[in-house]
């Protein structure tokens, strides 16, 4: 009961824990998030495990929901007969360059509405706020129309990685993010290096940058995941077999129904959760806390 | 007696020339950096400069979309290239169409559903977690989790479960309790409702982090000060947290509308509109007009309806905002 003494957040105080009645109350909210935890955590490692069931086990009729072998190796399999490889590489390229585009760009808009603030930074930040609530109903058909003969240049982007790379530049939301974080730095340590004699890039690069490391790497993270999860675009632009990416893969073999077996499906859905889940675990301090920074402004 | 109030006296009066004076330093100071040759004009375009890759972006690949998409839905379409103005001919057809009512309806269930379902249980849970001490953070990384899951991969996951017969992951549940097992995603009345639950699964998570990152910032005096006055847990509940929550719980249902309204990927990965056009949304069925039908006018013209919608509601949002914002 040490935990209740040391409780200073929250609705019931750590005073009113010391009651009986309270405490009952206390562990039912406990055991309604563990079972709501449980529900969202048990699916995910259900399908890594029973993807790796032996292929007999797999087709067996009732399935059984604990699997009672596990298989590895069919990775390997999956990997060899799918050439998932090349697939993943791209997704990785694609992702790595849409976090590259998307920094750089939000980075320095959010510097700017944030420090800077030329004249017109109101006007800036209601067209991001408006921007961020328009709904994209008809952007997927009016995307693919400027994919293919993009305005002004007339490049078409099939089979062209640049077309998402560009995508990731305007990001009203992740501008906001980069702004608010921008805004709570304190305005002592840039003075303070005014004095010392910085010029405004030496402040950018010596004081601004080292600090906004983790709103860099939420940025990062959420930019990974979003491009990870796309599979419209790429399925309509990546018609090349060699530049296709995991998640179109996945959709094209749903959508087409072509002759892969079940569990080699499953293995490879798995197989395309896992960078994302890899990373989440490494970083996950980081996610949570970014989600407080865009938070407390909403 | 005397000197004391002499003393108190002069105090105040140096206090407030002191206050006096450095206010008046202080604007003065801040009135000759707004007005010192350092904010030149100049200035202002080298900021804007650096927002010029961002400002490409949010044009290019925001803003123009929708302006494109909603001019050529006026448009009579050859491919993808307009060759002739069509006036409301577009729309017409498409609102015609058998079964556009029925799709509308769809949508404004999923929506419905998605309120129903996805709007409280956030809300609920991050009231929840905040109050605990035991395995807070864990539980909290294993709620985020399924947000990790590509969506594409948690629809598949969901559609693995709701498969009808013995194969079904939740008919084996059902099974193993002694009940009927369902067809699930077949049934015309449930598809909806079961491919909310598949995305509020997946999203649910990130929303609780949002509201808790909310809760953080009540000030915790409220409560003692509540408590002490003898309002009792549900009452503080309802007083503090609630008013507290209410422009991010605006915000986050109208972004729940929002998203919703535009369902899409989830019903083709795991119907594909079916049974019988039962999960059909419109911008399933505009995507289909596109790239099943090369109909390019009809799918932007279904775009654009959607998005009119959408933005009333979005008027509305703004609205009410503004009222929330006076308290």
């Amino acid at each position: 009961m040490k935990a209740f003494a040391k409780k200073s957040n929250g609705i019931i105080s750590s005073i009113e824990l010391k009651n009986r009645k309270t405490q009952i109350l206390y562990w039912c909210m406990f055991l309604i998030c563990l079972v709501l935890a449980l529900i969202c955590f048990l699916p995910v490692i259900w399908i890594m495990f029973s993807s790796l069931k032996d292929i007999s086990e797999f087709y067996s009729s009732p399935p059984t929901i604990i699997p009672k072998t596990f298989q590895p190796e069919k990775i390997l399999i999956a990997w060899k007969q799918l050439k998932l490889g090349s697939y993943l590489r791209n997704t990785l390229i694609i992702a790595a360059g849409r976090i590259i585009f998307c920094i750089v760009g939000t980075g320095l808009a959010g510097y700017v509405l944030s420090r800077l603030k030329p004249k017109g930074t109101g006007g800036m930040m209601r067209i991001l706020l408006w921007s961020m609530m328009l709904p994209g109903s008809v952007s997927l058909v009016a995307g693919y129309l400027q994919a293919v003969d993009f305005p002004y240049l007339h490049i078409n982007f099939t089979n062209n990685f640049t077309y998402f790379w560009l995508g990731a530049l305007g990001n009203a939301y992740y501008t906001l993010l980069f702004k608010s974080f921008f805004d709570s730095i304190s305005e002592s340590l840039v003075e303070a290096a005014k004095i010392d004699g910085c010029q405004e890039l030496g402040i950018f690069f010596k004081i601004i940058m080292p600090l906004s490391i983790p709103i860099v790497v939420v940025i990062g993270i959420f930019t990974f995941n979003d491009s990870w999860s796309d599979f419209l675009m790429p399925y309509l632009l990546l018609k090349d077999e060699s530049l296709k990416t995991i998640s179109q893969l996945i959709f094209s073999i749903k959508m087409s129904g072509s002759q892969v077996s079940q569990d080699i499906y499953l293995v490879m859905v798995m197989m395309s959760m896992i960078p994302p889940l890899i990373i989440f675990l490494i970083f996950n301090k980081h996610i949570m806390n970014g989600i407080n920074i865009g938070g407390v402004k909403g | 007696m005397l000197k004391t109030l002499q003393h108190t006296l002069f105090r105040r009066f140096t206090d407030n020339y002191i206050k006096k004076g450095t206010k008046m330093f202080k604007r003065n100071f801040n009135r000759g950096l707004n007005k010192s040759p350092v904010r030149l004009k100049k200035v202002d375009m080298a900021a804007w400069i650096l927002c010029v890759p961002f400002i490409f972006g949010l044009y290019f690949f925001q803003i123009r979309p929708i302006i494109i998409g909603l001019s050529y839905s006026f448009c009579e379409m050859k491919g993808f290239s307009p060759i002739g103005f069509a006036g409301l001919d577009n729309f017409i057809s498409v609102i015609r169409d058998t079964a556009f009512i029925k799709t509308l309806i769809n949508t404004v269930m999923y929506t419905v559903w998605s309120l129903v379902i996805g709007f409280w249980v956030p809300i609920f849970v991050a009231v929840i977690v905040n109050e605990l001490v035991h395995f807070r953070g864990t539980l909290k990384v294993m709620m985020y989790l399924p947000c990790i899951v590509p969506s594409l991969a948690a629809s598949l996951i969901w559609y693995f479960f709701y498969q009808p017969g013995q194969a079904g992951v939740l008919n084996q549940v059902i099974l193993l309790f002694g009940g009927e097992p369902q067809v699930w995603l077949q049934d015309k009345n449930l598809v909806i409702p079961l491919i909310i639950i598949s995305m509020t699964w997946r999203g649910f998570g990130s929303t609780v982090v949002f509201y808790l990152a909310a809760l953080q910032g009540i000030n915790q005096e409220l409560y003692e000060a509540a408590r002490i006055d003898g309002a009792g847990i549900i009452k503080r509940a309802k007083t503090i947290t609630l008013p507290h929550l209410a422009p991010i719980a605006l915000l986050m249902f109208v972004k729940q509308i929002i998203g919703i309204f535009q369902i899409q990927s989830e019903p083709m990965l795991m119907t594909g509109g079916g049974p019988n056009g039962a999960s059909l949304s419109l911008n399933l069925q505009s995507y289909y007009y596109m790239f099943n039908y090369f109909q390019t006018e009809r799918a932007l013209a279904l775009g654009t309806i959607t998005f009119a919608i959408l933005m009333i509601t979005n008027i509305f949002y703004f609205r009410i905002e503004k009222k929330l914002e006076i308290y």
